[in-house]
């Protein structure tokens, strides 16, 4: 319950910040896209801007035409026919028009029509308001006529009698020789509305942009396609503001009173636009207008996108967060569970070392205080003795197997191969376990005559640990005066003459094993629970090690059994033939010419020393002690030349350990004294321990407690200079 | 043999009865394009009105199926028409008039296409408002509306005092009379419209509606008078019960469209003679109008109920549009004709205009519904060309004069009438 609590507070959190995240985007695209349609919307304005500058100039243009005109007949005292000859002969451009009117009548005369037909009633007709017209035409006449300055006025648009077309005006006084004197006229140059139109050219980048001019009440001067009605406000009211027709009197008074402004409106297709309109001048009372579609103003990265994007963001975040959060929790989980899972293996560990380590030391310390008690009776010391020193072995054997699970474990078991002879290993298997089998009686029918290569390469000590964990086991649990099988053979692998499988075979009659049993019977200290294997001293770590070992020479293990069956395991790896070796039995032969050899020992613990020293005097062999490695190398030197066959050297001691020592004597400068055979003789019995010694110069290692056989075997080695 | 006679005669039952129900079917007037619809085109148009959004609407719609082909619109008089055409000679669409035609009917006949003859749909279109789009036999016109005179009824003053809206003659009378006493001045109109218009409808129903009236008429005879004496007596009654107060209505407002449906909107003219144009403007001048806006009320528009049994339904069509023969742009002025002579298009024109649409199955505004549907109808009739703007302006000029007194007698009037009428 509270975790679900827990889940929905944390989805409501999630949310909230997603909420905050797209708001955030939200408002800074809205930011971003407000401030690009601003710049956009300046653009514009300044376009508009420019296309009225390009009006005035363009209207200044003509202007200057008709002062032109207006100076030379004032000058020369033309008539009104002379006036309008000059007229028709120099204004080339039939498109525009002038007109001459009499300021007094409103009558005018246009260019455009044959001599004596010029008359018109165009401007009387204005005056006199039949035609009605929004701008004060007498008004901007008269300004006109008085060409009071820099002005902009601009008459019109109005509807020309010659052509029907629409058209503005713009003029300036001339003089006219009359029969009376001179008389003022205002001559007008007529420009079409559609010739104005093309004086504008919108830049590409505004399709929607259009342009016009409008008076000040609104009503066109110019008018582009989309400004529809007569009247600039009248339009807006139509497609803005039905319902409320007195907002188009506020326009109105928005235009009269400001020279310029923007707008934002709806055109008559219902499209918001922007309207910019900007005065003429301010007696000018015309505004250039432009229109663009909003569209076009805004960002072209919409917001939405950003939005979209940061959402699609937050949820694919969302998303794999989750999934991470859940898988991490599940590694969790499942981390907890092994660690949990871990800790019971350690305190099942722990308890199955204090039982296994305390049974067999139990049995030494026993015999010990047995055969104390009975010293004077040495039949029964001796039997003390012997059943402590079988105890003391398996307490070994349990070492050994306990601290190389934990190096197989820890995946830093790597194989040494060498040439190993099958022979040997063979005869040693078989020896090793001859006073067992004779103990219990049991018979070993064994077959090695399939082995036609003797010699392949292999780590020796590994190989020998399976097969002797195998076949110790089979001894172990088949009841006395039973029976065990044991096979080597060779198999030739297809394609491959340079290698062997080398297959182990053990079967035995014994106890067998349960089928639930056997599915875990590879695990660390599996032991099957059972009076009878209750009753046989084991660690139940050999069937782990041996089955760590052949995976870790690729090889494949099988097992049959069944309880009160006997069991049987296969054992089968592939491994490189080694040709061409002379079998030699000298080593054997060395181990009888031990006695005698003159040996150093260094070894810092007095007890050890003792031991060693007991055990090798038995066979003739004389020590010296050194108590560490700098006492060591100096008793080297001190002592005559040839005084010691051998250095046994210890790797742990005070002042100089074993390796400085070796490398000490590696150094010396006497090559009789510097090349001594060394075997280090320590506790430290792994692999790297034992590559360490050979790098630091000693040619063999043995392991404490010190396997006599093993040490003999050296020595005869460097007896017959072997090492 | 025999079966296979009787197989055959069934196949041929079969395929005459799938013939003749496509017969009953109409064909739907859907708008397709034929042209180019990307095409880039400029189609100019002129016409009488200032703001024309009603045009603009469906200028839009068409856009949707071209959105290249822009219009540019002009203003032009009726009175320069002539000169108009002459200096503007490859204008694509004209808004034209019957009064156009019956001013400049030779310059404009020239210029505008028969539209019979080209690819256009009229189904839509009410076949006696076409009628009158005729001219030598060609059809040079499509109306975009009807023009119809009748009475703009403040309903709701006529509720406030205990009235009801007139169907018929004697209803009108008691209603106006009852109005008079309670200080109304009933019915108002500017003077120079009010008499004519108010019994237009009834005297142009009677010539419509009886052949033997409208012969006498164009050949001037005094029969054509005595038959049309009862319009008269109308209006006599009108006049003598003082329905129609001469002062008021010298100061009703009358070419100011604007200031004309002010008047009415300040709420004391329980019936304004005008026409559809005016109605037109009223809507969207609701806005504008503050004794409206301070105390708004309900209105419609009727026929003048002068009939026994109930109204003189009158229609004409109203403005049209032609296109010119030497359009710059002739084959997308006439697929804009075609456009607009679907039913959604010529009815969207009308409304949006604000007068009754000339579309078969029309979809007029609300204020319309007693012009759509009268209820009580005395006659109707729909000018189908006879009714001419030289016989409404003899009507004009006749009622006029005789209310001004211009007349010895009603029956005078009415005989310069069919005078002016044979001329």
């Amino acid at each position: 319950m509270q975790d679900r609590k827990k889940k929905i507070i944390l989805f409501i959190c999630n949310m909230f910040l997603i909420l905050v995240m797209v708001s955030a985007a939200w408002v800074y695209s809205a930011y971003i896209s407000k401030s690009q349609t601003e710049i956009k919307k300046t653009d514009f304005i300044r376009t508009i801007e420019s296309m009225k500058s390009v009006s005035q100039n363009y209207l200044d243009g003509e202007k200057g035409y008709v002062k032109d005109w207006a100076a030379y007949i004032s000058e020369n005292g033309m008539t009104l026919e002379e006036a309008l000859d000059f007229l028709r002969s120099i204004n080339t451009n039939q498109e525009r028009l002038v007109h001459i009117v009499d300021m007094d009548s409103y009558e005018a005369y246009s260019s455009y029509y044959p001599k004596g037909e010029e008359k018109i009633d165009t401007y009387v007709r204005y005056k006199e308001g039949e035609i009605e017209a929004d701008l004060p035409f007498g008004e901007i006449m008269e300004s006109m006529f008085r060409d009071s300055g820099e002005q902009f006025r601009l008459l019109g648009k109005y509807r020309l009698q010659e052509t029907q077309s629409m058209a503005v005006g713009i003029g300036t006084r001339v003089t006219l020789r009359t029969e009376n004197g001179n008389k003022d006229y205002l001559m007008l140059r007529i420009i079409p509305v559609e010739a104005l139109k093309k004086s504008w050219v919108f830049p590409t980048e505004y399709s929607s942009a259009e342009i016009g001019i409008i008076t000040r009440t609104g009503d066109y001067v110019v008018q582009s396609a989309s400004m529809r009605s007569q009247n600039y406000i009248e339009y807006i009211r139509g497609y803005n503001f039905q319902d409320d027709y007195n907002k188009g009197e506020e326009l109105r008074e928005t235009l009269k009173e400001n020279d310029s402004g923007v707008l934002e409106y709806k055109n008559f297709k219902g499209t918001d636009c922007v309207w910019y309109y900007s005065s003429f001048g301010e007696d000018s009372a015309l505004d250039i207008l432009g229109v663009l579609d909003k569209e076009e103003l805004k960002a072209s990265v919409d917001a939405w996108y950003i939005i979209l994007i940061v959402c699609g963001t937050l949820f694919v975040l969302m998303v794999t967060d989750g999934v991470y959060l859940l898988s991490m929790n599940h590694r969790l989980r499942e981390a907890a569970r092994l660690s949990e899972q871990a800790s019971r293996a350690k305190t099942q560990f722990l308890s199955a070392m204090s039982h296994d380590i305390r049974t067999p030391l139990n049995a030494v310390l026993g015999m010990m205080m047995i055969a104390r008690n009975k010293a004077d009776d040495p039949g029964c010391v001796t039997e003390c003795m012997d059943k402590g020193l079988q105890s003391g072995k398996h307490l070994l054997t349990l070492i050994n197997d306990v601290l190389d699970i934990s190096k197989i474990e820890s995946g830093t078991t790597v194989l040494n191969p060498e040439q190993v002879s099958l022979t040997e290993v063979v005869q040693d298997l078989v020896e090793m376990q001859k006073p067992a089998l004779a103990e219990k009686n049991i018979t070993l029918q064994s077959d090695f005559e399939s082995l036609p290569c003797r010699y392949v390469y292999a780590d020796k000590m590994r190989l020998n640990q399976i097969y002797v964990n195998l076949l110790t086991n089979a001894v172990k649990y088949t009841e006395t005066g039973g029976r065990i099988i044991l096979r080597l053979y060779e198999e030739s692998i297809n394609d491959r003459p340079d290698r062997i499988r080398l297959v182990f075979y053990v079967e035995d009659n014994g106890i067998g094993m349960t089928e639930e049993f056997q599915k875990d019977m590879y695990h660390n200290f599996a032991r099957e629970i059972n009076t009878q294997v209750n009753s046989t001293q084991g660690s139940g770590l050999g069937l782990a090690i041996v089955k760590q070992m052949v995976d870790l020479m690729k090889g494949t293990i099988t097992c049959k059994s069944a309880p009160g069956r006997g069991t049987t395991f296969t054992v089968s790896i592939d491994l490189p033939v080694v040709e061409g070796v002379q079998e030699t039995d000298s080593g054997r032969e060395e181990l009888n010419n031990i006695e005698d050899m003159h040996l150093l020992v260094a070894e810092d613990n007095e007890l050890n020393w003792e031991i060693f020293h007991e055990l090798v005097a038995e066979r003739g062999i004389v020590c010296d002690h050194a108590e560490n490695g700098k006492e060591c190398v100096e008793m080297l030197e001190k002592a005559p030349p040839g005084t010691y066959a051998a250095i046994l050297m210890d790797v742990h001691m005070p002042v100089m350990n074993g390796y400085e020592a070796t490398r000490a004597i590696r150094a010396l400068q006497d090559e009789a004294l510097s090349q001594i055979p060394i075997v280090a003789m320590t506790a430290d019995a792994f692999m790297e321990d034992i590559q360490a010694c050979k790098d630091s110069g000693m040619n063999g290692h043995i392991a404490k407690p010190v396997d006599m056989k093993i040490l003999f075997s050296y020595l005869g080695k460097i007896k017959s200079g072997q090492l | 043999m025999k079966k296979h006679f009787v197989v055959k005669m069934i196949c041929l039952l079969t395929v005459m009865a799938f013939g003749l129900m496509g017969c009953g079917q109409k064909k739907a007037n859907e708008f397709e394009p034929v042209l180019d619809t990307e095409a880039k085109v400029v189609l100019s148009t002129a016409g009488f009105f200032g703001n024309f959004e009603a045009l603009d609407q469906v200028i839009a719609d068409f856009n949707q199926y071209y959105p290249n082909v822009e219009f540019t619109y002009e203003q032009n008089g009726m009175e320069n028409f002539d000169s108009y055409i002459k200096a503007n000679t490859n204008i694509d669409i004209m808004m034209t008039s019957e009064e156009i035609f019956e001013r400049f009917g030779d310059l404009v006949g020239l210029a505008c296409a028969d539209l019979s003859k080209e690819d256009i749909n009229l189904s839509d279109i009410d076949e006696k408002m076409l009628k009158r789009g005729y001219h030598d036999g060609a059809l040079s016109a499509i109306p975009m509306g009807q023009n119809t005179y009748g009475l703009v009824v403040n309903v709701s003053l006529l509720e406030k005092e205990g009235l009801e809206v007139p169907d018929n003659y004697e209803e009108f009378i008691s209603v106006l009379t009852a109005l008079k006493e309670k200080g109304y001045a009933p019915v108002q109109g500017p003077s120079s419209k009010v008499y004519a218009e108010l019994v237009q409808d009834m005297a142009y129903d009677m010539i419509l509606n009886d052949k033997n009236l409208y012969n006498d008429l164009m050949n001037g005879r005094e029969s054509a008078a005595e038959k049309l004496q009862p319009v008269f007596d109308v209006l006599n009654e009108m006049e003598e019960n003082g329905f129609i107060d001469p002062a008021v209505n010298a100061e009703y407002p009358d070419d100011n469209y604007d200031q004309a449906i002010l008047k009415f909107f300040e709420g004391d003219v329980p019936f304004w003679v005008c026409n559809t144009e005016k109605v037109s403007g009223m809507k969207k001048r609701e806005s504008k109008s503050e004794a409206f806006q301070n105390d708004p009320f309900t209105y419609t528009f009727i026929y003048a109920p002068l009939g026994e049994k109930g109204v003189y339904a009158y229609k004409e069509p109203w403005f049209g549009f032609s296109v010119n023969k030497n359009a710059e742009n002739y084959d997308y002025a006439i697929e804009f004709m075609r456009f607009l002579a679907t039913k959604k298009e010529i009815n969207t024109i009308a409304n949006m205009k604000g007068v009754p649409s000339v579309a078969v199955e029309n979809e007029d505004n609300d204020i319309y519904k007693n012009i759509s549907e009268p209820g009580k109808v005395e006659m109707e009739g729909t000018n189908e060309g006879e009714i001419t703007s030289a016989m409404t302006n003899a009507w004009y000029s006749c009622v006029n004069k005789y209310i001004a007194g211009d007349y010895a007698s009603d029956r005078e009037a009415l005989e310069d009438f069919a005078k002016l009428c044979s001329q």
